[in-house]
């Protein structure tokens, strides 16, 4: 089964949704429609929250493993199986990870993201969230959307996957402002263009790319941080003249230094958020 | 209270806990405001999308688990051959400060450390100052005040009365300098910046 096809194959069908929603839309709410389509357009580019220390290695080693590319890392470090490695780190979740990675042609190689119009995205787990360049975004050959985490919106509430809701649901990259259109069409109109950022990306609500391409640092547009954690992380580099810091401590400042000298070397924006 | 911890990430020592039936999320460095709740969803998420590693272990308190979480980072960043307790950063933290938490830093300098007599600690933050390339470190306001807090320590050992004891030699008022051997190199920063006209001609 290959998703990106079975996406492109959804667009009419998301075409007609779409078309049904304005029909029955008041002129105004119509217009609030269209100009929210060519917003999320304009806008909404893939973002990937990182935790510091992922971003880091990522920046400095210029790799970005799925959890597919660690397993056979660590699999080829400690000559067990793959498929071991990966039952002991996910443990009861393992089966709903391989359910849908193996249920699609090359579904080991995805890499996942969500789209992103100014916030820090997911930051509960992972503080640094990275922008991917419109040039990446835009060349990207096998790409595909879903309303919301795969992992949730293609299960039933037996926690099987379930292949008709990835028919129903997948929306090819070139349509994704539909699908955000349908997916926020009642909340849009009761908001103002500054709140659809907020409306598009809230932590557990979001809409979800999938892709193949690898990434390397060169594709990141931008890295952004909430004010609070870069504050707490300079003020512990202060403590750090002053008193030993713990393991955990002096990690964080490590990673923290290292992703501000690369954005620095790669002229990548910084951007520190409220 | 035994807490079962649900899930860790190596790298950082973050981790989700249950303790009887409440989820928490902790987040290095482990003071309370780090701790939060979360749900089922949440401990799925941090599995499935942020590479926790799932796990059941049990700890008898919140000490017994923060030692197993640094070990974990510790372990975790020697597998990649480095040693977090060699590592020091701080240098680069000066090098790399934007104009607004170098200003913070001298705040925090002047407000917290010298009044509470924390002189060393003060005393590796400016001398990592003045050692530093950092061009945002060049303007003159915040340079003299680099200088001026630079003094501002020096009176403030001469007049404390534990510390004038070992304030004797001019070398002990910077024992971190002393003690690694920095003294003279700091002293032939100083005569290059004399040269380029800038930190201690303000001072003068």
């Amino acid at each position: 089964m290959n998703l990106f096809k079975i996406a492109q194959e959804n667009a009419a069908s998301l075409e007609s949704q779409l078309k049904l929603i304005m029909d029955q839309s008041a002129p105004d709410t119509k217009l609030c429609l269209e100009a929210f389509q060519n917003w999320f357009l304009d806008k909404a580019g893939i973002s990937i929250n990182m935790k510091a220390a992922v971003l880091s290695i990522f920046m400095v080693t210029g790799k970005h493993q799925n959890i597919h590319e660690w397993a056979v890392e660590q699999a080829e470090l400690s000559g067990r199986t793959r498929q071991d490695i990966l039952r002991e780190k996910l443990g009861g979740y393992y089966d709903r990870r391989q359910a849908f990675d193996y249920a699609f042609d090359d579904g080991e190689g995805f890499r996942y993201g969500a789209f992103n119009a100014g916030g820090v995205g997911l930051s509960l787990f992972g503080d640094f969230c990275i922008v991917l360049s419109r040039t990446f975004m835009e060349a990207l050959d096998d790409a595909a959307c879903l309303p919301d985490d795969s992992l949730e919106c293609c299960f039933n509430k037996l926690r099987q996957f379930d292949e008709d809701l990835v028919r129903r649901k997948a929306c090819p990259h070139t349509h994704r402002h539909y699908l955000a259109a349908i997916k926020h069409a009642a909340v849009v109109p009761q908001t103002t263009k500054e709140q659809w950022g907020g409306v598009i990306l809230a932590d557990g609500n979001y809409i979800e790319a999938i892709f193949t391409a690898k990434i390397l640092p060169d594709h990141i547009a931008q890295v952004r941080v909430k004010q609070d954690k870069y504050d707490e992380l300079f003020n512990l580099a202060f403590d750090d003249f002053g008193r030993k810091l713990h393991e955990a401590e002096t990690a964080q400042v490590l990673h923290f230094v290292q992703i501000l000298k690369e954005t620095r070397k790669r002229s990548i924006s910084l951007e520190v958020l409220p | 209270m035994s807490i079962v911890l649900l899930a860790y990430f190596d790298l950082d020592g973050s981790a989700i806990v249950k303790i009887d039936s409440e989820l928490l999320l902790a987040r290095p460095p482990f003071e309370k405001r780090h701790i939060i709740k979360v749900d089922e969803t949440t401990l799925g998420m941090a599995i499935l999308r942020f590479g926790f590693f799932s796990t059941e272990k049990l700890f008898p308190d919140w000490e017994a688990l923060i030692e197993f979480l640094q070990a974990q980072v510790a372990e975790a960043h020697k597998a990649s051959g480095l040693d977090l307790s060699k590592v020091d950063v701080s240098q680069d933290i000066i090098d790399l400060a934007p104009p607004e938490i170098l200003d913070r830093y001298l705040d925090r300098i002047e407000r917290e450390l010298i009044p509470t007599r924390r002189f060393d600690h003060a005393e590796a933050v400016l001398m990592a100052m003045i050692k530093s390339d950092n061009p945002d470190l060049i303007p003159k306001p915040r340079l003299s005040r680099v200088t001026q807090l630079i003094q501002a320590l020096s009176e403030a050992r001469k007049s404390d009365p534990v510390k004038a004891l070992q304030s004797m030699a001019d070398e002990s008022r910077f024992p971190n300098l002393t003690k690694h051997g920095g003294l003279a190199k700091a002293r032939k920063i100083e005569i290059g910046i004399k040269n380029r006209k800038s930190i201690f001609d303000h001072a003068a």
